[in-house]
């Protein structure tokens, strides 16, 4: 997973291949009568070519040549050479395009859905992982692409082979010697060979610094950085940065540019340049002069040998193209497998035990990321009761979000164990399980689908449409919505249409705390929020969070202490521990960090002549 | 409506062409001039290698010595090492550099440009989405219009110089094949009149899906994802959308197939009549065997160039959609000039009856104020109440609708704007910072090494003096890994301190900070405040925030709603009066409070 391994990655021949058939299995297994009439059409087309671009005039030659056949035979027949291939190529081609259309949105929808459904199942850290999500999701996310790209170019590999048959055997009929002409461009492919090389380090070379200009393009183009552009210097390093990358580039082409000049000449047109010519003369020499091993070439011979010889060594460099083809993808189609083939760490576990709404216990929980040394959680102890608040605060990156994490087993814990009920959750069904939670993120993410099925996040039901009614109700959205052009069937964002509704952050969260609503699960998980809102709105939010906590478990992640207070129990987390926890009374007593946050908080707000905070 | 806009005239698209064309002209002649050489060459070459061909065929056929068709092959030999060589030197060394000097020179110009445009271009979402996405691809673009070009040359040269030689051939072959490739072409681009219409069909269709694979492959969704059933939700859109795109694939495939039809009879017939009107030229001894090859050849060429030239044309139609773009950006006129007056102190601030409307709508109505020099100033209210847009009225990066805004009793419009900016420091909530040192960033402008104070201590008084220390090459530090892979990320709140220590580290007498610490913690957001007063002693500081908190100490507190001041004063007064600011407060502070008592 380290970069400079990603740098020189080859696939031997071997992995090319598997992977090649692995892609091609996919496309034949979704839509085999279009693969197969595709594969059809593929060979006619090189059969259709071969009749009217060469054999043909070869016939027609011939004839003339030889005498005898009278020019009205020679036209039917060449009539009937070519009309019966076309039409056939005519019916399988109409075929073809239908089956195709159909049969490649078929391919491309079965594989996306193996990789939704994948993604569905790897668990959470591995979105967060960099190296996994740069590597696999990029990976997958070009899959369609590259199926269907190994797939036309084994098609056309099969073109090729049936091409150099062809051409092959018409100029091994008229002297085997030709092929040696044809075969010497392919010496050219150990250049070639080098020459791809050559572009692929090129290429990375270039990469980092085409990003740097594309880096500073955003920061003058996007409105991102519109204000700071406008109230600071800014352009003047930015400029000189942007002139150091462009500089970087072209003295990458100028360190490249003669080299590959070289191998490009030697690895592509040493046929044109060479091996036609000769080919040429030869043919020439021997229709002329003759030579001692072959029957004299007829002038018709000549005829062909120009029109076909380079048809001929282009196949055989084809050939050679088509392979570097296949090993580029095939890097890709690598990464895709490995993906597809990634066990989840946190199973589905349908044959678990089922759980039983109850206390929560962290003990001895420990945490840290994968490949990582240093812990992000270590010993938490902390319980949850069924009809209990608690509160989380501290500081940014104290760790709340991640214990939160663990809780729902977005993460497994790396020691200790958190129970349910006396059972650890890492035993019980993971489905049923996370569905004893509703949960209210900071960072609400809007979905574009109607409001409606953004409050339910599960497919419609039969009577459903009442319960979104009461849900937005009571989350205090409900007038809004309703003003939106189709109520709560508008849908979200304008990722569909420019019609689409866009709430504020705020409204974003009632509706995520409409789903809480309409869930009614044991257990309440709210992410305060933090600066979004004004006061009177963050008020409303706060009260309308803590009404559907009523008679339930609730967690919640508190910034501003005010709303601490009322919690059941407070744990104040410090780098990673918890340091402090109790009631606020309790830890207002102890004046340890929690009365030291809330007193500087607070002294604002507190009277002044009920408050000797600032000497504190 | 979109899609209407989108179809681009011909006439408008030769148009824009030009446009580009003399925008890459100006920009680099040299450039432009090369490739389209480039494109006759390529071009000729199609005819050259027909022409040897028929020669050598030809003058076989006529008994000419074994020496004349050696030689002459030698020659076809020697031309293509010429050109092959000529070619492999400009595709390799010449073209990429002078690309890359283009793409750096066209850049650097729109740049200048972006910096000028009004900050309300950027507002409006056309603006955002076509200029934006457009420039950022204007290098690619622009090179892609003028290889079409070079392109289009060389199938016009290459179709011409076969022509000719077809020509030399025989006039009635030749007329006959230039027909039927003007009836081909005409086939292929109602073809693509039907493919047009299937991707402006199949686009929304393209968005749903893309939308889901974002969906299900950003880590954005991936909490919902695991956590409730909505995948389900929206697995059922996406099938929805593969429905219709089944469908509306099979009504453009019977389309795009009856032509393809007619095509494939057009050129059947082609060369069925070649085959058998050269067959009878052969047998009657008009035609020499040369001829008749390069005949053949020359079919199979043209088709493969008549294709070439429609497909450039789609593209070059393509293209000019965004050259429509380029020129509308070039076109647009900034509307915030400079002034003359230097500002050097700034006594007075004051809002004169100031209105201020985004596309006609008021955010800002009747709005005036005053403030002197040293005074601490809130504003407060809800989201939307017009705060933020007031500091960016003092800014100047919108000016206002109507009314004045004055400093030292002259309208801000007469200052030079660079001095008024530099003057006045903005931290605003939406701060970036860039990928540049940390000096760079919190001086805002290239480093000298006289600066090293100015920003240790803006540093120091931001709070960010603890995480500096943590930073091996401390000022130095490299901050985003946009440009080096071991650039530093700081967190939101640290990216906050920076910012605000680009206010600090300028010599200005006004700051306007919205909502300094809304990415801080308490602690962090006390320490913060302490940093603020020192550094803004004798400054005047107007502060937006949502937290009361901070409130409490300033000299006069504006309580925005609905775009107008509807309360003002200070914070005893206000709690007296009993309005709406006390109405706030108080719903902040009685939790506090009530902990306190008890």
């Amino acid at each position: 997973m380290k970069k400079e391994k990603e740098k020189n990655r080859k696939a031997p021949f071997i992995t090319v291949i598997k992977d090649t058939l692995f892609a091609l299995k996919l496309s034949f297994k979704y839509a085999p009568f279009a693969c197969i009439v595709m594969l059809l059409s593929y060979l006619l087309d090189s059969v259709m070519y071969f009749i009217t671009g060469t054999y043909a005039l070869k016939y027609i030659i011939d004839s003339f040549e030889q005498g005898g056949i009278s020019l009205e035979n020679v036209a039917k027949t060449v009539l009937l050479m070519v009309l019966i291939p076309t039409i056939i190529q005519l019916v399988v081609d109409t075929i073809v395009d239908f089956a195709w259309n159909v049969g490649s949105i078929k391919i491309e929808v079965a594989i996306n859905k193996m990789v939704f459904e994948k993604n569905t199942q790897v668990e959470l850290s591995c979105f967060e992982n960099p190296d996994f999500y740069d590597k696999y999701v990029k990976a997958s996310a070009d899959i369609t692409t590259n199926v269907f790209s190994i797939t036309y170019t084994v098609f056309f590999f099969f073109y090729t082979i049936l091409n150099t048959c062809l051409y092959g055997s018409v100029l091994f009929t008229l002297d085997p010697v030709f092929i040696i002409f044809a075969i010497i461009p392919l010496f050219g492919s150990f250049f070639k060979k080098k020459s791809n090389e050559l572009w692929h380090k090129h290429l990375t070379e270039d990469k980092v610094l085409h990003r740097r200009c594309q880096y500073t393009q955003r920061v003058f183009y996007s409105n991102e950085y519109a204000k700071e552009m406008r109230l600071t210097n800014a352009k003047s390093f930015m400029l000189k940065r942007y002139d150091e990358a462009s500089d970087g580039r072209m003295n990458v082409v100028k360190k490249y540019g003669k080299k590959e000049m070289l191998l490009d000449i030697l690895g592509n047109k040493i046929s044109s340049i060479l091996a036609n010519p000769l080919a040429i003369a030869y043919a020439v020499f021997s229709a002329l002069v003759g030579v001692p091993w072959g029957a004299p070439l007829g002038l018709g011979g000549c005829a062909i040998v120009i029109n076909s010889v380079s048809e001929l060594s282009n196949s055989f460099i084809q050939i050679t193209n088509q392979y570097y083809r296949l090993h580029e993808k095939s890097l890709f189609v690598e990464d895709f497998r490995e993906f597809i083939g990634y066990e989840p760490q946190i199973k589905e576990n349908p044959d678990g035990i089922v759980p039983q709404v109850g206390t929560i216990k962290f003990e001895n929980v420990s945490f840290k990321y994968f490949g990582s040394e240093e812990y992000v959680l270590k010993n938490i102890n902390l319980e949850l009761k069924s009809n209990e608040k608690i509160a989380l605060v501290g500081h940014n990156g104290a760790g709340k979000s991640t214990l939160v994490k663990l809780l729902l087993r977005l993460y497994d814990v790396t020691e200790g164990r958190i129970t349910l009920n006396g059972v650890d959750i890492r035993e019980l069904r993971t489905k049923e399980y996370r569905n004893l939670f509703s949960v209210v993120f900071q960072d609400f993410k809007q979905i574009a689908l109607p409001v409606s099925e953004n409050v339910l996040m599960r497919p419609f039901e039969e009577g459903d449409e009442e319960k979104i009614i009461e849900a937005l109700k009571l989350s205090g959205v409900y007038n809004r919505i309703m003003e939106l052009k189709d109520g709560y069937n508008t849908v979200l964002t304008k990722e569909f249409s420019e019609d689409g509704a866009v709430l504020s952050v705020g409204e974003g969260q009632k509706l995520a705390i409409a789903h809480a609503f309409l869930k009614n699960s044991p257990y309440i998980v709210l992410d305060e929020p933090t600066s979004a809102l004004d006061p009177v709105a963050e008020s409303q939010m706060y009260n309308n969070m803590m009404s559907i906590g009523q008679g339930k478990g609730m967690v919640f992640i508190s910034h501003r202490l005010s709303s601490a207070v009322s919690a059941d129990k407070i744990y104040m987390l410090d780098g990673g521990e918890v340091i402090e926890s109790g009631s606020h009374l309790e830890l207002m007593a102890r004046c340890g960090k929690y009365a030291d946050m809330f007193n500087k908080q607070a002294q604002n707000y507190v009277d002044i002549e009920g408050g000797d905070v600032d000497e504190e | 409506m979109k899609n209407k806009k989108e179809k681009v005239p011909f006439r408008q698209a030769v148009k824009n062409n030009i446009f580009i064309l003399n925008l890459a002209f100006k920009s680099d002649r040299l450039m432009v001039i090369m490739r389209l050489v480039m494109g006759f060459f390529t071009g000729l070459n199609h005819g050259a290698s027909l022409f040897f061909t028929k020669e050598i065929l030809n003058s076989l056929d006529m008994g000419r010595s074994v020496e004349h068709i050696m030689v002459l092959i030698l020659l076809m030999g020697l031309y293509t090492l010429v050109y092959e060589l000529f070619f492999a030197w400009y595709y390799k060394l010449l073209n990429p550099t002078h690309k890359l000097n283009f793409i750096r020179l066209i850049h650097k110009s729109f740049f200048v440009k972006a910096s000028d445009i009004d900050l309300a271009c950027y507002d409006t979402p056309e603006f955002y989405n076509d200029f934006i996405y457009s420039m950022q691809n204007c290098d690619k673009s622009i090179v892609n219009t003028i290889d079409q070009l070079g392109d289009l040359v060389r199938s016009l040269i290459a179709s011409g110089s076969v022509f000719a030689v077809v020509l030399t051939v025989d006039p009635v072959i030749a007329v006959v094949i230039l027909g039927v490739s003007v009836l081909d072409m005409i086939i292929r681009l109602i073809q693509n009149g039907v493919y047009y219409k299937y991707n402006i069909e199949t686009n929304e269709i393209w968005r749903k899906t893309w939308y889901v694979e974002k969906f299900f492959s950003l880590a954005d969704y991936a909490k919902e994802i695991r956590l409730t059933d909505v995948s389900k939700n929206v697995i059922n859109e996406y099938d929805k959308a593969i429905e219709q795109q089944k469908r509306a694939a099979i009504s453009m495939n019977i389309k795009a197939r009856i032509l393809t039809i007619a095509a494939t009879l057009l050129n059947t017939a082609l060369t069925l009549f070649i085959l058998i009107f050269m067959a009878k030229g052969l047998f009657e001894g008009s035609v020499l065997i040369g001829g008749f090859t390069v005949a053949i050849t020359a079919s199979w060429k043209l088709k493969g160039l008549v294709y070439d030239i429609q497909s450039k044309f789609v593209e070059m139609g393509k293209d000019s959609l965004f050259a429509d773009k380029v020129r509308r950006f070039m076109e647009t006129e900034t509307q915030i000039k400079s002034g003359e007056r230097e500002l050097l102190e700034v006594e007075s601030l004051e809002f004169k009856n100031v209105y201020f409307a985004y596309d006609d709508k008021y955010v800002l109505e009747n709005v005036s104020f005053y403030i002197k020099k040293g005074e601490r100033i809130a504003f407060v209210g809800y989201n939307g109440a017009g705060k933020t847009t007031t500091t960016k009225l003092i800014m100047r990066l919108y000016d206002v609708s109507k009314g004045q805004i004055l400093i030292n009793g002259i309208d801000i419009k007469e200052y030079k704007l660079e001095s008024l900016r530099e003057k006045i420091g903005a931290v605003f909530q939406d701060y970036k910072v860039f990928a540049a040192s940390v000096a760079e960033n919190v001086l805002g402008d290239v480093y000298t090494e006289d600066k090293e104070n100015v920003v240790l201590s803006a540093l120091e008084d931001s709070t960010f003096g603890q995480r500096l220390s943590q930073l091996k090459e401390g000022i130095h530090t490299e901050l985003t890994r946009e440009f080096y892979d071991n650039g530093t990320n700081l967190s939101g709140g640290e990216n906050q301190k920076i910012a605000i220590a680009r206010v600090f580290a300028h010599d200005n007498q006004m700051l306007i900070m919205d909502e300094p610490s809304s990415a801080l913690d308490p602690i962090a957001e006390y320490n913060l405040n302490v940093g603020i007063d020192k550094n803004a002693r004798d400054k005047t500081v107007i502060f937006i925030t949502h937290r009361l908190s901070t409130t409490r100490h300033v000299n006069r507190i504006y309580m925005f709603e609905n775009g107008t001041i509807i309360e003002s004063g200070s914070h005893d007064q206000l709690i007296q009066k009993g309005g709406k600011y006390a109405e706030m407060f108080e719903l902040q502070a009685e939790k506090y409070r009530a902990k306190k008592e008890s």
